[in-house]
């Protein structure tokens, strides 16, 4: 086996096991699937770590060479070398631990969002123009559908909500279908890609 | 931006203000009443798989299904484990759980346990279907699973009576969905934002799911379900904590169409003073 | 409330930004990217890598196979140091592709079983009349009291419509995605009839989209409800902050 097909083999190998399982299903309980499981799990773990470092050594550098955004690079590690130390020595349930998600992380990552999700909408509606029927189609579904959802009473409720409902479980039920299928048909053909050895992307290697 | 921004706040906290009135009465979607009665359905003797995927951000539209789902499950005698597909998961089911066990006096390890962050995503669903000492051999605050009475009487997660997963995106439903549905999963109930509701609908309507609840208008009319079933008033406290539970859901309701209002108006000014440049 | 404080603070820190860029925000930013980095990594150190691995290997021999398929993952694992070495390089590829190839099975094998095959076996049943369409008759009659012969008609027909609507809406979207130039007329009718389609199911989503970017912007507005008076206190802070801090360029969009 030559240094380029070695990963390729163990690619196919692995993709079959894992497209199989379901259907033979003998290895359910045996060390087989065990080890299988536990090697994806650890390669995940092992990538997400050796990215994080990756991040911390681009911020270090920045600290380093005293570049521009040196001071913030510099609070980057600084919270991440007591989150982590914290989260190492106490365990997730610590009370310090604890006390950075619930009063640090939380709110951050719910105001950051927050900012990003109302301008995400702002900068889509409002760019959005009916130009042609179907644009139009769109902007009156969407318009609907959030009316649709929220607390109406009387006439305008009996009118909107049904007609709310009735988009999200008709056509919408049908085109959600089509763009499933479609993806169901993309995976199986990355897969069939991957079995016959096409699919190199991941090595690095450009496709010829 | 900045005006828009500002003004869909102050709508928001009007509305929550103001939401001491009632909000009408939305008519319940089937799929809210399914996942209902399926929770429900729990007895004695059986245990819920409790997945907890979705990040802070998400806390408003699900963190009241997940309370109610652990206050049902606990009501009907039913006992739960938890477990998350993401770092930030886990540690709010470890919140809800704790809190759900101090105020249906239950006890932690043996009506319920948080097995905590599994990594692997679809691969972690696949655990599900092996021996529970395979999948962990420790819970999120770190004590072994010998030394807990629940995981003595648990042989695989896939033994649950239902999955019930509240998820916000990747990791979460999908994983779930994929790899659980039909195969480790008797049932399964999903809970998502409203982001994720349309692509969901599909597999409702094709019958995969146990319920589905979808965004807070779906949480709220799940939550009035709730606090209307008398099979769940086992005590004094409980009919008054389901309510409470409801009324924060119709203060989500207000403010969504205080912030509807402000969008379809802004919009349409928009358009008006874009036309009135173009014709100038 | 110390850490309800902090929790406010950081908060009008974050949305300070709908002002303008500005260091108290960038600063928080990076305290943020700081902390999730910490969070992640601790998680995976913690829950994942010592009690999954560490914890069975340093249980001994002993454990049988445990500790041998235990061995053998560390073993895989680390190839991935071989990349140090540059002779050895190409080791350092297998651990990945092994991820790769498993991730892509799996997928595959999930998108088949739950997906592929429910939603097209659930739209050809869509052309039969079965079960669940009489408890739909049902759950519309009774929604529709007092019933009437407009309700009557409407309830057992309107259920059958919509599945004969969904089917051709499947069969039109896969032709407007297949056949996005028709050859004839026909053909192009039905892709256009997808197209629109595809637009409603867009708009869906995009309104389902607003509603939870609205739910998480009303969170916040909460969260500040349930402190009023530390919620104007850090206001108070960070405006002053803002004031004192020079503004940097570039200024926001």
């Amino acid at each position: 086996m030559t240094k380029a097909g070695a990963p390729i083999v163990c690619a196919m190998v692995a993709a079959t096991y894992w497209t199989l399982e379901p259907v033979v299903d003998v290895a359910r309980d045996g060390w087989l699937k065990t080890f299988a499981a536990d090697l994806v799990i650890a390669i995940i773990a092992v990538v997400t770590l050796v990215a994080i470092t990756g991040v911390l050594a681009r911020e270090g550098r920045k600290v380093v060479r005293r570049e521009s955004g040196h001071l913030n690079a510099t609070l980057v590690l600084v919270a991440f070398a007591l989150t982590f130390a914290i989260g190492v020595a106490e365990g997730p349930a610590g009370e310090c631990f604890v006390w950075i998600f619930d009063y640090v992380y939380a709110p951050l990552e719910s105001s950051l969002l927050a900012l990003v999700a109302f301008a995400l909408v702002d900068t889509a509606l409002r760019r959005m123009r009916a130009r042609s029927g179907e644009t139009a189609l769109l902007i009156a579904t969407a318009t609907l559908v959030m009316l649709g959802r929220a607390p109406t009473s009387g006439t305008v409720g009996t009118l909107i909500t049904p007609v709310a409902d009735w988009l999200t479980r008709v056509p919408n039920v049908a085109g959600q279908r089509v763009l499933l299928i479609g993806a169901a048909i993309a995976a199986c053909s990355t897969l069939l890609r991957l079995l016959l050895g096409i699919e190199r992307d991941y090595l690095g290697e450009r496709r010829t | 931006m900045r005006w828009l921004a500002v003004i869909a706040l102050a709508a928001a906290i009007a509305a929550g203000i103001w939401s001491t009135r009632p909000a009408p009465r939305a008519g319940i979607a089937p799929q809210v009443t399914q996942a209902h009665a399926a929770l429900s359905g729990l007895g004695a003797g059986d245990f819920v798989l409790l997945a907890v995927d979705f990040d802070p951000a998400s806390v408003p539209e699900l963190s009241p299904f997940v309370r109610l789902t652990l206050d049902i499950a606990l009501m009907r005698g039913a006992r739960v484990v938890t477990l998350s597909l993401s770092p930030h998961g886990a540690m709010l089911a470890e919140r809800y759980l704790r809190e759900a066990l101090a105020d249906r006096k239950g006890t932690y390890g043996r009506d319920a346990m948080n097995l905590g962050f599994i990594e692997g995503r679809g691969t972690a669903v696949h655990l599900t279907g092996m021996p529970l000492q395979r999948m962990a051999s420790r819970d999120h605050a770190g004590n072994l699973l010998g030394d807990l009475p629940l995981a003595s009487d648990i042989a695989r997660l896939s033994d649950a009576a239902l999955f019930v997963v509240a998820s916000s995106g990747s990791p979460g439903a999908f994983d779930w969905l994929m790899q659980g549905q039909g195969r480790f999963a008797k049932g399964l109930l999903l809970a998502t934002t409203s982001h994720e509701g349309p692509e969901l609908a599909a597999f409702y309507a094709s019958g995969q799911l146990s319920g589905l609840v979808a965004g807070a208008r779906d949480v709220s009319a799940f939550a009035d379900l709730a606090a209307n079933d008398p099979r769940l008033h086992t005590d004094p406290s409980s009919a008054s904590h389901l309510r409470g539970l409801a009324e924060q859901m119709r203060a989500h309701r207000w403010a969504h169409l205080a912030l509807v209002l402000c969008l379809v108006i802004g919009q349409g000014v928009t358009s008006w003073r874009g036309r009135k440049k173009g014709a100038a | 409330m110390i850490g309800q404080l902090i929790a406010l603070l950081l908060t009008f820190a974050v949305l300070s930004y709908v002002w303008r860029d500005n260091p108290l925000y960038r600063m928080t930013e990076s305290i943020f990217v700081g902390v999730a980095l910490g969070l992640f990594a601790a998680f995976e150190v913690r829950q994942v890598l010592l009690p999954r691995f560490w914890d069975r290997l340093a249980a001994g021999p002993a454990t049988g196979a445990a500790w041998v398929a235990t061995l053998l993952v560390i073993l895989v694992v680390a190839l991935m140091l071989a990349r140090l070495v540059p002779p050895l390089a190409w080791l350092g590829r297998v651990p990945i592709a092994v991820a790769v190839g498993s991730l892509a099975g799996m997928a595959a094998a999930g998108f088949v079983r739950a997906v592929l095959v429910p939603q097209v076996g659930a739209s050809a049943a869509s052309l039969v009349i079965t079960d669940s369409l009489a408890h739909e008759r049902g759950v519309c009659l009774l929604e529709s009291q007092p019933a009437n012969a407009l309700t009557n008609v409407a309830c057992s027909f309107g259920p059958y419509l919509n599945q004969l609507f969904i089917f051709a809406g499947v069969v039109a979207g896969l032709v407007y995605f297949v056949f996005s130039r028709g050859e004839n007329k026909g053909l192009r009718a039905v892709s256009r009839f997808g197209g629109w389609i595809v637009m409603m199911t867009l708009g869906v989503t995009l309104g389902f989209m607003a509603m939870a970017h609205f739910a998480v912007t009303i969170g916040r507005a909460q969260t500040m409800m349930e402190t009023p008076g530390l919620a104007l206190l850090a206001l108070a802070i960070v405006v002053l902050t803002l004031l004192c801090l020079r503004r940097d360029p570039p200024k926001a969009v």
